[in-house]
């Protein structure tokens, strides 16, 4: 399709950059065959595609400043990866040249348990340091789904969050400190081990950056204590308004529960048909509800969402007793997505964030939009965070759907936008939603943000092609459909 | 002077035009000031364009509650205030999410959503006069970050007027939101040197209906700092943990949230200071009162010119470390010294009590030693306030947590002529 790959590519002497990059690494740390590109062309975005000339694997800040410097001379763009889970085509080479896939670089450095830090390489796989820490009774909290591929480093560039978020906060509420390869090649340090930043905030301005203002090498995570205990509460709602009123009610009433999940109509009948929960057929929502913390108290808070549920005629309540349990009920959610490439050949997810108050108007256009286009759209989210997953189901092979769904997608953007939320929550604007930033930012927002990439990033050869309607290049979702 | 404050008035009204014929002491300026205080954001818009075409610098500022933070400013005379912007742009306790103007008091805020069992989760200091702009721009926070952050955590999206008068925003007001770069955070901590902050929208929480404090008197620092480690580690949801005092050390720890958990929580932390040689509860308005008590001796000594007020951060485990490294240089000076220490966050408040004529000199020697033998710790130490006398020698801010050429350019672009706040922030920063 040439819809979704870029139009210009840079010209490079791939033999050449191979050798000089073998001369860095070693040569069995640099591919360039075609093969092997075409494993990198694309991330979790599978949309969109393109192949970097050459991937080189680093396992050393050193390595990745050199590397960074050679780009830098020969004028080549280049962009770190991590595991490639992103979903919204910010791990892949828009224009070709170097990618710096940081899978070596995956060591736990340090446990330092009394202090509640863990330091670690950007190739440590987010749910790693969550199996390190735990005997000692801790995690790190961001938890996104991809959590067992998705990698720390891919977490910074991203600010990635998790279903744990709405409690506990994204990826920048939970890094104290990283060394930082700048666009330049030069090495720095960024934050301060935990304390409030003196000067402006560097640190947070490279996190969410989705890789353009520098590449994480040691990052100093903080760690959460484990909570005392849970309670995982699962509704049944016959109208998907109930579901999200009751979701306003229940953190209106005080609590913040650590998760609040919803799943509509369709992945509940995709999730039951796959693997039987037992869900009845005419269920309309599910939601899940998990509350963390102090055991002492838990039991009555349960019962107080139990109430609110039912008063918007909830049936079907089930609460788990044991870990067995809150694992069963979780499992519904959490293979939603494997359910789903069941009945559809491909699907592509997108992330608004809206006010909570407002989750029942927008669900209410997204299926509009649904009938519209006559797609099927599922919709699996942070009920929470008012953040909604509409998974636009479509046939990958049929260019007229592929048109549609970046359509459809575009208006459920817009609709997310007029009701005062935002194009993404934690999956990032990478080269899909680039178009749709005029829609949140002025001109001169934009402009702001232009003068700090080109601050740090003056010649754009950092994961070029993102983010910035300026670097479009036609491959994602369109302003005008 | 006179000129200067007839050209404001023309722009933003003769009322909102003040001359301060004292100057503002803890900002190291005797002469004459002008104070421009617009009614609107785009009288503001115009009060700072106006600024920039004329190159006259400007010192942005809310209810002028935190003149004590930062070095002095260069050339400062026309304090730029936001204290008549303070409206509620929007609320919606349902969303637990607020949108105020910067100049609207954290206490009126307050106030405000305490109508609906709600609260901005921040107690810095100067709470009871400080702009929301101001908190913002200062990052300031107190013992409650333990539980909900500082504002750099709970501010979801700002707008600022850039020196040549642009209009910008960073962020909305959903609680997640990854479009495009953090430039929320870029303006926090920022102290008013990138840009005017003129609006901020924030994550808003329920106020805890049952509110205890266990308040145990250690017999030692060591045995504080083991009881603090102890709650930290816990299953414990503490809503602030502090160790207090100056030779005999306290310890608060704080909770609230429902009744039954709060009363559990209270009796593990009795539990677990055995050895402390007294322990109070304190609840209701008297746990407020304990938690104000702590806000205000701070907030005191913020504005008592005699004092040096010090932050020292470090790891939690080089809390103790550090506060012996600053009793020895106390010491050998004879100097006295209260400390308020925020545990979990390593944050270290040192109000130290300088002789009666001790020279500014002296203080700033005082800095210097401490900032070295800190800086072995891998912590810094920031002056939060000091004698004007003493400021007018040092760097109160010390080395950044990030690279200074970095930060000294990012202030080159927006800001080319350094007309904003020029001199206060980090030395290097123009």
């Amino acid at each position: 399709m040439a819809h979704h790959t870029p139009t210009q590519r840079v010209q490079i002497d791939v033999d050449a950059v191979t050798h000089d990059l073998a001369k860095i690494v070693g040569a069995d740390r640099v591919l360039s065959d075609d093969t092997s590109m075409m494993v990198y062309e694309t991330d979790g975005a599978t949309l969109y595609k393109s192949k970097p000339h050459v991937v080189v694997f680093p396992d050393t800040t050193a390595h990745v400043s050199q590397i960074v410097k050679y780009a830098n001379a020969k004028k080549i763009p280049f962009l770190a990866r991590g595991a490639g889970t992103g979903l919204s085509g910010g791990a892949l080479a828009g224009f070709g040249g170097i990618i710096i896939a940081m899978n070596r670089m995956n060591r736990i450095l340090k446990l330092d348990i009394e202090n509640r830090r863990a330091v670690v390489e950007p190739g440590v796989v987010n749910l790693w340091i969550t199996n390190a820490a735990t005997q000692h009774g801790y995690h790190y909290a961001p938890d996104p789904s991809s959590q067992k591929a998705c990698t720390i480093g891919g977490n910074i560039a991203e600010n990635s969050g998790g279903p744990h978020t709405l409690k506990y906060g994204v990826t920048v509420n939970h890094i104290a400190e990283m060394e930082v390869v700048l666009p330049n090649g030069e090495i720095t340090t960024v934050g301060s081990g935990g304390d409030d930043p003196i000067g402006y905030d560097v640190m947070a301005m490279l996190i969410g950056s989705e890789g353009t203002l520098g590449i994480a090498t040691t990052i100093t995570v903080k760690l959460t204590r484990n909570p005392q205990g849970y309670k995982t509460l699962l509704a049944v709602f016959h109208d998907i308004d109930d579901a999200t009123n009751s979701v306003s009610e229940i953190i209106a009433s005080g609590m913040i529960p650590a998760a609040l999940e919803m799943m509509d109509r369709l992945i509940i009948k995709a999730v039951e048909e796959a693997f039987g929960f037992g869900f009845p057929s005419d269920a309309e929502a599910v939601l899940i509800v998990e509350l963390d913390g102090l055991t002492v108290g838990m039991e009555e808070q349960a019962e107080q969402i139990v109430r609110i549920c039912k008063e918007r005629n909830a049936a079907n309540i089930q609460v788990a007793n044991s870990a067995a349990e809150r694992d069963l009920l979780w499992k519904s959610r959490k293979q939603a997505f494997g359910a789903l490439g069941r009945i559809a050949k491909s699907y592509l997810t997108q992330d608004g964030v809206v006010p909570r108050t407002k989750l029942p108007e927008v669900l209410r256009t997204v299926y509009e939009i649904s009938k519209k286009y006559d797609m099927r759209i599922a919709n699996v989210f942070h009920a929470g965070d008012g953040n909604i997953h509409p998974i636009l189901l479509f046939d990958e092979d049929d260019p007229a759907q592929e048109k549609a769904v970046l359509d459809a997608s575009g208006e459920i953007l817009k609709k997310c936008v007029d009701v005062g939320g935002t194009i993404t929550g934690e999956h990032g604007v990478g080269v899909e939603k680039m178009a749709f930033m005029t829609l949140l930012f002025t001109p001169e927002d934009l402009d702001l943000m232009l003068t700090v990439r080109s601050l740090f990033n003056p010649d754009n050869l950092l994961n070029p092609g993102k983010i910035f309607p300026s670097d479009d290049m036609g491959m994602g979702i369109q302003l005008d459909g | 002077m006179a000129d200067l404050k007839a050209r404001f008035a023309a722009i933003v009204g003769t009322e909102q035009v003040e001359r301060l014929d004292e100057g503002v002491a803890e900002l190291g300026v005797d002469e004459p000031m002008t104070r421009v205080s617009p009614k609107t954001t785009d009288d503001l818009i115009e009060a700072v364009k106006f600024a920039n075409t004329e190159s006259i610098p400007l010192i942005p500022t809310g209810n002028g509650s935190a003149f004590h933070l930062g070095n002095l400013p260069v050339e400062g005379r026309v304090l730029l205030s936001t204290r008549n912007l303070h409206a509620t742009v929007d609320y919606e306790p349902r969303d637990l999410t607020g949108i105020f103007q910067a100049g609207k008091r954290l206490a009126d805020i307050q106030g405000e959503l305490g109508k609906h069992d709600q609260f901005l989760a921040l107690d810095p200091p100067n709470r009871a006069s400080a702009t929301i702009g101001g908190i913002v721009s200062t990052n300031v926070s107190g013992p409650l970050r333990a539980a909900y952050g500082t504002p750099r955590d709970l501010c979801l999206g700002l707008k600022a007027v850039m020196i040549d008068g642009t209009f910008v925003k960073g962020g909305g007001r959903v609680v997640k939101n990854v479009a495009g770069y953090d430039m929320t955070r870029m303006f926090l901590g920022s102290l008013g040197t990138l840009g005017v902050i003129v609006e901020a929208a924030f994550r808003l929480h329920p106020i805890p209906t049952d509110r205890r404090c266990v308040i145990a008197s250690m017999k030692s620092w060591e045995a504080a700092q083991s009881l603090a480690a102890q709650v930290v580690h816990s299953e414990l949801q503490p809503l602030f943990v502090e160790l207090v005092g100056e030779t005999e050390p306290t310890v608060l720890v704080g909770f609230g949230g429902i009744a039954e958990q709060v009363a559990y929580q209270v009796e593990r932390v009795e539990s677990l200071a055995k050895d402390a040689a007294r322990v109070e509860i304190a609840s209701g308005d008297d746990f407020d009162a304990r938690h104000a008590a702590l806000l205000d001796a701070l907030d005191a000594a913020h504005r008592d010119d005699t004092r040096l007020v010090l932050r020292i951060g470090t790891a939690m485990t080089q809390v103790l470390p550090a506060r012996e490294i600053l009793m020895r240089l106390v010491d050998e000076r004879h100097f006295g010294v209260q400390s308020t220490i925020h545990y979990p966050s390593g944050a270290q408040y040192a109000i130290v009590k300088m002789d009666e004529g001790a020279s500014g000199e002296s203080t700033v020697e005082l800095v210097e030693r401490l900032r070295k033998e800190v800086h072995a710790l891998n912590g810094r130490v920031v002056v939060e306030s000091a004698p004007v006398e003493a400021k007018r020698r040092m760097d109160v801010w010390g080395e950044p947590t990030g690279p200074l050429a970095v930060m000294e350019q990012l202030k080159r672009r927006l800001d080319p002529n350094a007309l904003l706040n020029r001199g206060r922030y980090l030395r290097g920063i123009p």
